[in-house]
C-alpha cells in the first residue's frame, strides 16, 4: 500500500484567504440587508382604484371565493360617474386567498397586480379583509402580460365586400359570421355586464351571447325580444355603445355583441316560437303615431300586455327612419319584413299612407282611444339658410335617402356635393357613390362632403368615414357653406365654403365662427343637405299644441313613463330627450312608454 | 452497441412517443408499471424528478406518470399510465426510486388514489382535517369549499 505524504506548504498559506475580504458576497447579510424577492412574486394585492371598473372579473374568476365587490367610498373616494363602470371595487379576503393571481391574469384594465409584500399580522381576523389600492405603497412584483394570458384578446374577423365589388351594387357589405366563428366570439364573453349600462334598452346581453356559445340561438333571441323588439335590425345598424363600453377595449378589442345579435336572429325564420307570451285582452285601444321604432316597440309590447294597439304611418313602408333613411346595403328589405312582419303577427294593426291631420284627426284619435302615443320622429330635413338653397338640385338628405331607398330613384348627377359630417352624411355620399357606379362607372364622377367639423370631432362613427373614404368620396372637413354658387344658365355650379376657425365656443355650445378671407369653391352640379332632421307637430290642433310642454332644448318633455303634459298622450323616440339619436334610443323609450300607458290604463296613476 | 433509445423502444408491453430528442414518453399498462420503472433504472434513469397526477375527468381516468432523468444520457423519460377514477389503485414504486415514497403520499392525499405498498399513505401529509373530496380532483367546487369553511370578513380593516 502506498502512503501518500502531502508537501509542508509555507506557513503564510492561510494568507491565501485574506482575497475574499474584497470580492463581492454571495450571502445576504441579514439583518443588515434583505433578500430581494423574485420578480414575479404573488404577495399582497394592489389596485389602482381609478383605473379599476368594477366589472366584478376577479370575484367571478377566483377560486377561493376570497373577493367581494364593495363600496370603497369609507377608504377612498371614487369617481361614481365613470363611463362604463361599476361604482365598486374588489375587496380581498386574506383569509381565503390563495395567492394564484387568476384574479391578474384576468383583470381586463390591467388596474389589479400582485406586489412583493407578503408579511402582515395582526391579531384581528378582520383585519385581513381589505380593499387594495396603490396607495398602500407596495411594490409590484406579478404583472399581467398580454402575449402569455388566458383570455382571447383578438376579436373575430368580419368578412365584408370589397369596396370595388360593394359599389356595383346596393347589397348589403357585411356578410355576418358562420357559426363557427360566432361561437368563436361568444367564447371571448366574460359575462360580467359592463355592456348593459351603455346600451338605451339594457338589453340580456351576458345572457343572450351565453346562449350563442351553448348553440341556443332560440333562447337567445328570446332573451333579446324582452327589450328589444328589432334585435335584427339593430345587429345590422346599431350605434352599438354597448361595445364602447365591453372590458375588452382596454387589452385587446371589444366583442362585436352587434354581430352577434345578428348572426343569432339570422339563424330564425320568423320568431314565433321566440315572441312574448300575450296576456288575456284588456279590451283597451292604444293609437301609435309613428311606424318607426319607437312606435313598432311600444305597440309590440302593449299588445303583450293585452291592448289593442293601431299604428297610423304617413309613408307606404312601417320602420321610420329604418325604412326610409338607412340604405339597402347597410339594412336590406327583407329584414325590415321580417321584424315588422313579426310586430304585425302579434295582433298589431299598421294602416299605412295615413296622415294625420289630413286623413284622420289627431282629436279623433283622443277620442276613440285610451291612449296615444306619439313617436312622429324626426322626419323632415333642416335647411341652414343657404343662399340659393331653393334651387331644386338643391335636396335634403332624408328625401334624397327615401327617394332611392323605397321610391326606387336611380338618376343622379355626375358632380355631387354633400353638406354635413355626420352618419346620415356618410350614408348620402355612399348612396351616391353607389349611384354613380352604376350609372357612369364612376368614370368622371365626384362625391364630396362639407363639414364644419374637423377629422378629430367629426360625428360620424370611424367605420363610416373609412369605409366612406375606401368607396372614394373626397373630405372637406373644416369648411362651412356659404352660398351656392350658379352659372349663367341658372344651374349650379358649385358650393362656396369658408373656412372654420372654430365650431364650439367657450361654453361648449355650437356656435361656429369662421375666417371670412379665406374661401373656395368646390363644384359640383347637385347639392344634398344633412345638417340634421326636424319634427312637425303641424297636425296638432293649436289650443292642444300650446298645453304640450316643451324642454329647453325644443324636446318634448315627458315624465320617468314617457307621460306628456296632455294625460292619456305619450311621447317617445326622437322628439323626447331622453333619446341620443338612434334607433336603440328610440326602442328603449317605446318599451318604457308602454309600461307607462299600461299603467295608465289600469288608473294606476 | 445498442443506443438507450433502441432500448427503450423494446420495453415490453409499451407505447414509445419520442416527442424530442430529449423527452420520450413510455405509455405502459398499470400492471406494467413496475417493472418498467425497474428496466429503466437498470439503463441508467437514477433520478424520479416528479411523480403526479392529471384527472382525466372527461375520460373516467387518472393519469399517473413519473419524469425519470439520466445524467448519463441526458435524456427525460416520462412513463405514464391510467387508471380508473371510481377505484384508482397503483403499486408503491419507493422500493426502486426512494422519492417516490413521498411523492405518493402527496398524491394519495390530493387525488385520493390508494398506493398499495407504501404504508404511509393515507396518513395526513399537508391538508389538516380534511373531510372533503380531494382537493386536486376536477370535480372538487373550491368556491363551495371556501364559502362553507371560512367565515365572511365584511368590515374593511384598519391596517395602515
Amino acid at each position: 500500500m502506498n502512503i501518500k505524504e502531502y508537501e509542508k506548504g509555507s506557513f503564510l498559506k492561510p494568507l491565501a484567504s485574506v482575497k475574499y475580504l474584497f470580492k463581492k458576497p454571495h450571502t445576504v447579510r441579514y439583518p443588515q440587508e434583505e433578500k430581494p424577492v423574485a420578480d414575479r412574486y404573488r404577495g399582497l394585492h394592489i389596485n389602482d382604484l381609478d383605473k379599476c371598473i368594477g366589472c366584478g372579473n376577479c370575484r367571478d374568476i377566483c377560486p377561493c371565493a376570497a373577493i367581494s365587490m364593495e363600496d370603497p367610498s369609507n377608504v377612498r373616494p371614487i369617481d361614481i360617474n365613470k363611463k362604463g363602470a361599476n361604482p365598486v371595487r374588489p375587496k380581498v379576503d386574506y383569509g381565503r386567498c390563495s395567492f394564484c393571481a387568476l384574479c391578474v391574469e384576468m383583470c381586463p384594465t390591467g388596474s389589479l397586480k400582485m406586489s412583493k409584500d407578503l408579511i402582515y399580522t395582526s391579531p384581528d381576523a378582520d383585519a385581513f379583509a381589505w380593499i387594495p389600492r396603490e396607495e398602500q405603497g407596495r411594490e409590484p412584483g406579478f404583472v399581467q402580460d398580454n402575449e402569455i394570458t388566458p383570455l382571447m384578446l383578438e376579436a373575430e374577423e368580419m368578412e365584408e365586400l370589397e369596396p370595388d365589388v360593394r359599389k356595383k351594387s346596393f347589397e348589403e357589405m357585411i356578410l355576418g359570421f358562420s357559426e363557427e366563428q360566432a361561437r368563436r366570439e361568444a367564447m371571448r364573453c366574460l359575462g360580467c355586464g359592463i355592456c348593459m349600462q351603455g346600451c338605451p334598452a339594457h338589453m340580456k346581453i351576458p345572457e343572450y351571447i351565453q346562449a350563442i356559445f351553448d348553440g341556443d340561438n332560440e333562447k337567445s333571441v328570446k332573451y333579446m325580444l324582452e327589450d328589444n323588439v328589432l334585435p335584427g335590425i339593430c345587429g345590422r345598424i346599431c350605434t352599438h355603445r354597448c361595445q364602447d363600453d365591453c372590458v375588452y377595449q382596454y387589452r385587446g378589442d371589444p366583442i362585436h355583441i352587434m354581430w352577434l345579435k345578428r348572426f343569432a336572429t339570422d339563424q330564425l325564420e320568423d320568431y314565433k316560437s321566440v315572441n312574448i307570451e300575450k296576456m288575456p285582452s284588456t279590451g283597451k285601444r292604444v293609437a301609435v303615431i309613428g311606424g318607426g321604432p319607437s312606435g313598432l316597440s311600444a305597440a309590440y309590447h302593449l299588445t303583450t300586455m293585452g291592448h289593442s294597439v293601431t299604428i297610423y304611418e304617413q309613408r307606404s313602408r312601417a320602420g321610420g327612419a329604418l325604412a326610409t333613411g338607412i340604405p339597402l346595403y347597410r339594412l336590406p328589405i327583407y329584414e325590415l319584413d321580417k321584424e315588422i312582419g313579426n310586430i304585425e303577427s302579434m295582433g298589431v294593426e299598421i294602416k299605412l299612407n295615413t296622415k294625420i291631420g289630413e286623413d284622420v284627426k289627431f282629436e279623433d284619435l283622443l277620442n276613440e282611444y285610451d291612449a296615444v302615443y306619439l313617436a312622429i320622429g324626426l322626419s323632415y330635413g333642416r335647411s341652414i339658410n343657404l343662399k340659393g338653397e331653393e334651387h331644386p338640385n338643391v335636396v335634403q338628405a332624408i328625401d334624397f335617402l327615401r327617394q332611392v331607398k323605397i321610391e326606387g330613384r336611380r338618376d343622379i348627377t355626375k358632380h355631387v356635393i354633400v353638406i354635413g359630417g355626420g352618419n346620415v352624411a356618410m350614408d348620402v355620399a355612399r348612396t351616391v357613390a353607389r349611384l354613380q357606379e352604376i350609372n357612369y362607372g364612376s368614370k368622371d364622377t365626384t362625391v364630396e362632403t362639407v363639414s364644419l367639423e374637423d377629422w378629430d370631432i367629426m360625428p360620424a362613427s370611424q367605420e363610416e368615414i373609412d369605409g366612406a373614404l375606401e368607396e372614394g368620396v373626397i373630405f372637406n372637413p373644416a369648411w362651412g357653406p356659404n352660398q351656392v354658387i350658379l352659372d349663367e344658365n341658372g344651374n349650379i355650379k358649385g358650393l362656396e365654403v369658408k373656412k372654420v376657425k372654430h365650431v364650439f365656443d367657450e361654453n361648449h355650445r355650437f356656435n361656429p365662427a369662421f375666417y371670412e378671407d379665406q374661401k373656395k369653391i368646390i363644384y359640383g352640379d347637385y347639392i344634398v343637405e344633412s345638417v340634421g332632421q326636424m319634427y312637425n307637430f303641424s297636425f296638432i290642433p293649436e289650443e292642444m299644441l300650446n298645453k304640450l310642454e316643451f324642454t329647453p332644448r325644443r324636446k318634448v318633455w315627458v315624465d320617468e313613463y314617457g307621460e306628456t303634459s296632455i294625460p292619456g298622450v305619450f311621447a317617445g323616440g326622437d322628439i323626447v330627450e331622453t333619446s341620443r339619436g338612434d334607433a336603440i334610443s328610440a326602442i328603449a323609450n317605446g318599451h318604457r312608454a308602454a309600461i307607462g300607458i299600461d299603467r295608465y290604463l289600469h288608473g294606476k296613476k | 452497441m445498442m443506443g438507450v433509445v433502441d432500448k427503450i423502444k423494446e420495453l415490453d408491453g409499451a407505447k414509445i412517443t419520442i416527442q424530442r430528442e430529449n423527452r420520450i414518453f413510455v405509455d405502459v399498462d398499470k400492471d406494467r408499471v413496475i417493472g418498467t420503472l425497474y428496466s429503466l433504472k437498470l439503463m441508467g434513469f437514477h433520478q424520479l424528478s416528479v411523480q403526479n397526477v392529471v384527472d382525466r375527468i372527461k375520460d373516467g381516468k387518472f393519469e399517473i406518470f413519473y419524469v425519470l432523468y439520466s445524467h448519463e444520457y441526458k435524456i427525460n423519460v416520462i412513463v405514464r399510465t391510467w387508471v380508473d377514477r371510481d377505484n384508482p389503485v397503483i403499486e408503491t414504486a419507493d422500493k426502486i426510486y426512494p422519492s417516490a415514497h413521498t411523492w405518493e403520499r402527496e398524491i394519495s392525499e390530493m387525488f385520493g388514489i390508494k398506493v398499495e405498498g407504501n404504508e404511509d399513505c393515507g396518513k395526513p401529509f399537508i391538508l389538516e382535517n380534511w373531510k372533503d373530496i380531494p382537493p386536486m380532483r376536477k370535480d372538487f367546487d373550491s368556491v363551495k369549499y371556501s364559502s362553507e369553511h371560512f367565515v365572511f370578513r365584511h368590515s374593511e380593516g384598519e391596517n395602515e
